[in-house]
């Protein structure tokens, strides 16, 4: 009996084990030139008014009117120059030789139904852009009107949702079959279940012909699982695996890890409608008290940079003057004592008239950098005599309670550059009526962010913005603690891949290619 | 019999709309304010701050002013139409997404409990027979390890081993047979450990029963007492286990289906959750019920075929 019940036992092991080594593949590999990235979001959607981000910066699909320099400067793209003819009317000229993947040609007709369709679909558009109309005067000029005055229009144009696709695109209802751009690459084929995209180059298009023959986006949100892929073989290029996994990679034969910055900061916010916030000299001493070359090496793993003010080095309108606040733990002390914080009662923690500084910093997960940074943050406010709690919740409850008032502290990483203007950021954050949760009124940076939001000049709205990025330091109203980094891990054979500060996350070229 | 199944059909129906309604109110009160989530996770980005008319474009469109039991009625209204309605993150219908990812999610569950049961039901067995030998050692502690591991842990140690060292499965992803091999082992090895504890403890019970004794004394061959007379008793339990667990996999499995990127509707549950994508929750939890409420009454109905002591519809 024994023997045969270990018998079927074996014939079963053995056949499971036959049959799970029968299934083996090699990985998937077409033709020389295709590269396959491995995305780093779930793919819900492909259409270019929600998810503009993946079809004109990732896939390559759509382009937008204007486009930009890696400095962040406007520059030409579909539309080859524009003009404002009064406050609230701008005339966009498009380019001559631009035609769809479907062969209609670019004109203005199209643009015009492109953007009216994607103001409709996504709310957010509107309120960049403040379009009331928009008119084909001609086959190729465009002639945009404001609701009210906005010399970011051509910035907000860049903005990839506003990405223009043609009419084809959309079934008779309006429902989006697929989009049809002018893009280096033409959709194939896409799979909604599993968010894969298959796309074949543009040999009609306009700028540069893509080497690459095919590009393959396959979504892979586990950034464990895209560092795997990407040492089998499966994929070729991807961003942010773990960050603790960099070291390891970069040594992996014929891979490549680069570490980048894009414009998106990490930053505490606090609320100074309450103490002990309302304090400078204690906004000043956490500021000085946080050390973010130990963060950036420690917690970031190299990938990011310790944080002077709201911009990165190297955008336009940086204020390169700004000296930040470098790690000096012994001002901050004294700064807090001048504050009248001290630890009368030798417990370890600050305290003022019997009320001992005890804070909370709440977080969310969705950005693998924050949890452990904010922690990192609490044993550097130990040092100083601050007892920080830090409380990880989902992104959306955390503004919740902040928007209810009884709150002390937040971190986030915010983008620094959704459009590729001087004043954007600066208005939805430290404008007085638009941020209300912070609590930072300074008429001075309202009226400077006025000037600037209105401003014609580019050269003058940089200016403007340098101004206000100048008060900010003075009264710390946020603390700045690194600037986003971007972990860009490739097979060697990736060629010609320049990564571009202006890119949400990453953003591939028609220059990329493959090694021959 | 069959008054018994229709009877459980209408209990299920009940089952349904409360879960609906339950999930409705639940997703209402968990924080963040409606349109301020969708706008986050549809439109306008996670970290950004939404303006008051964004707010109220998002608030009109989705008909969120509404006092909620209209919210709710105007959804189970289309439901009972046959229209769950369409996704706010994904702009699709409801029905048709599921419609994609439903499949995917039947063929791993199915698949992996079916390894599960390859594996645990003759091990069991032979641990139960083989009682404190070696071999029962062994099993049982295999077991512990298999149900103690963190599927994330086996899921990327089962990667490392067969799919960057071996080279024999694709790391991730939808393609064919080979991508579903590791995902199924990575689901089975903690099903499959349940099941054989429960199949071996079962097994002991059964075997020291009277009948057993008596089946041995007419000089039977252990392995027919075995497959003839305690295994059809010892299922019983089993059968209820591997109904539960089965039912559990077909609301997806969250870890694995991220890890190995596959399509279920695990994923799309969680997703629509955070992003507060309410008629497709609605649409999942209430595919989920249903195929929850109708294992278990497959399960009850395989008890009367096992066990003839069994009958249903009949008052005893």
């Amino acid at each position: 009996m024994r023997r045969s019940l270990s018998m079927v036992l074996s014939i079963l092991l053995v056949s499971l084990m036959l049959s799970t080594v029968g299934c083996g593949v090699k990985a998937v590999s077409s033709g020389n030139q295709s590269l396959v990235v491995g995305e780093i979001w779930k793919i819900n959607n492909i259409d270019p008014a929600m998810n503009g981000t993946l079809t004109m910066e990732k896939a390559l699909i759509t382009e937008s009117l204007v486009g930009t320099k890696p400095n962040f400067e406007l520059e030409p793209c579909l539309a080859a120059e524009w003009k404002r003819i009064d406050s609230n009317t701008w005339q966009f000229t498009l380019r001559e030789d631009v035609m769809f993947h479907d062969g209609t040609p670019l004109n203005a007709e199209a643009v015009k139904w492109s953007l009216m369709r994607a103001i409709a679909i996504n709310p957010q558009i509107q309120s960049f852009t403040k379009i009331s109309t928009v008119e084909a005067e001609n086959e190729r000029t465009v002639v945009i009107r404001t609701t009210n005055p906005n010399s970011d229009l051509p910035a907000s144009l860049h903005y990839s949702n506003t990405s223009i696709i043609a009419k084809s695109s959309v079934d008779k209802d309006g429902k989006l079959i697929k989009p049809i751009g002018t893009g280096a690459f033409k959709l194939e084929q896409f799979d909604l279940s599993t968010g894969d995209m298959k796309m074949t180059r543009n040999t009609d298009y306009w700028g540069t012909v893509s080497k690459l023959e095919s590009l393959e986006i396959r979504a892979l949100p586990d950034p464990n699982t895209r560092a795997l892929a990407l040492e089998k073989g499966e994929i070729d290029f991807t961003c942010d695996p773990p960050y603790n996994e960099l070291e390891r990679l970069e040594k992996v034969e014929g891979l490549k890890v680069e570490l980048n910055k894009t414009a998106r900061t990490y930053i505490i916010e606090m609320n100074l409608n309450e103490a002990p916030f309302n304090d400078l000299r204690v906004r000043k001493a956490m500021s000085y008290a946080i050390d973010r070359e130990s963060i950036v090496k420690n917690v970031l793993f190299g990938c990011g940079a310790p944080a002077i003010g709201p911009y990165m080095p190297g955008m336009a309108w940086t204020n390169e003057n700004l000296k930040g606040y470098p790690y000096n733990p012994e001002k901050a002390k004294q700064l807090l004592t001048e504050a009248g914080w001290s630890d009368s009662d030798g417990d370890g923690i600050v305290d003022q008239n019997g009320q001992a500084m005890k804070i909370t910093l709440m977080t969310y997960p969705q950005r693998p950098g924050l949890p452990p940074m904010a922690e990192a943050v609490q044993a550097q406010f130990k040092n100083l005599g601050i007892e920080l709690k830090t409380e990880i919740m989902d992104s959306t409850a955390m503004s919740e309670i902040a928007s209810k008032g009884k709150w002390d502290m937040k971190m986030s990483a915010f983008a620094t550059a959704m459009i590729p203007s001087p004043s954007y950021h600066l208005n939805t954050l430290y404008y007085s009526k638009n941020n209300k949760v912070i609590g930072y009124h300074n008429s001075e940076v309202d009226r400077l962010i006025d000037e600037c939001m209105v401003a014609d000049d580019q050269q003058e709205k940089y200016d403007l913005s340098k101004q206000v990025q100048q008060i900010l330091e003075d009264e710390e109203p946020v603390i700045p603690i690194a600037y986003y980094g971007v972990a860009v891990a490739m097979k060697s054979k990736v060629n010609n891949f320049v990564f571009n500060p202006t890119a949400h996350d990453y953003m591939l070229t028609n220059e990329v290619n493959i090694k021959e | 019999m069959w008054k018994f199944i229709l009877k459980r059909l209408a209990a299920t129906i009940l089952v349904v709309v409360a879960a609906s309604i339950l999930t409705f109110g639940i997703l209402h009160l968990t924080p963040g304010s409606t349109p301020v989530t969708i706008l986050k996770y549809a439109f306008i980005g996670l970290e950004e701050i939404p303006t008051e008319a964004e707010i109220t474009e998002i608030t009109e469109r989705y008909m969120l002013n509404e006092p909620l039991y209209k919210q709710y009625y105007c959804w189970l209204k289309q439901a009972v139409q046959g229209d769950l309605g369409d996704s706010c993150v994904y702009k699709l219908p409801v029905a048709e997404l599921i419609g994609l990812r439903f499949p995917a999610t039947v063929l791993l569950a199915g698949l992996s409990v079916a390894l599960s049961l390859l594996m645990a039901i003759p091990l069991g067995i032979l641990c139960a027979v083989k009682r404190n030998t070696f071999f029962d050692h062994l099993g049982r502690i295999s077991a512990l390890f298999a149900v103690a591991m963190p599927s994330f842990w086996l899921a990327y140690l089962l990667i490392i081993i067969f799919s960057l060292g071996f080279d024999f499965f694709p790391v991730a992803g939808f393609r064919g047979i080979s991508s579903l091999v590791l995902p199924c082992v990575t689901l089975a090895a903690g099903m499959g450990a349940v099941t054989m504890r429960m199949m071996r403890s079962s097994m002991l019970e059964v075997m020291s029963q009277d009948y057993i004794l008596t089946a041995r004394a007419k000089g039977l061959y252990e392995t027919g007492i075995i497959s003839r007379h305690a295994l059809k008793n010892a299922f019983l339990p089993v059968v209820t286990v591997v109904g539960l667990q089965f039912g559990h996999m077909l609301g997806g499995s969250v870890i694995v289906e991220t890890v190995f990127a596959w399509p279920g509707i695990g994923k799309l549950l969680i997703d629509s959750i955070f992003a507060k994508d309410i008629p497709m929750v609605q649409g999942c939890v209430l595919l989920m019920a249903t195929t929850y409420a109708l294992v278990n009454l497959l399960v009850d109905l395989s008890y009367a075929l096992m066990d003839p002591r069994i009958r249903y519809g009949r008052e005893s």
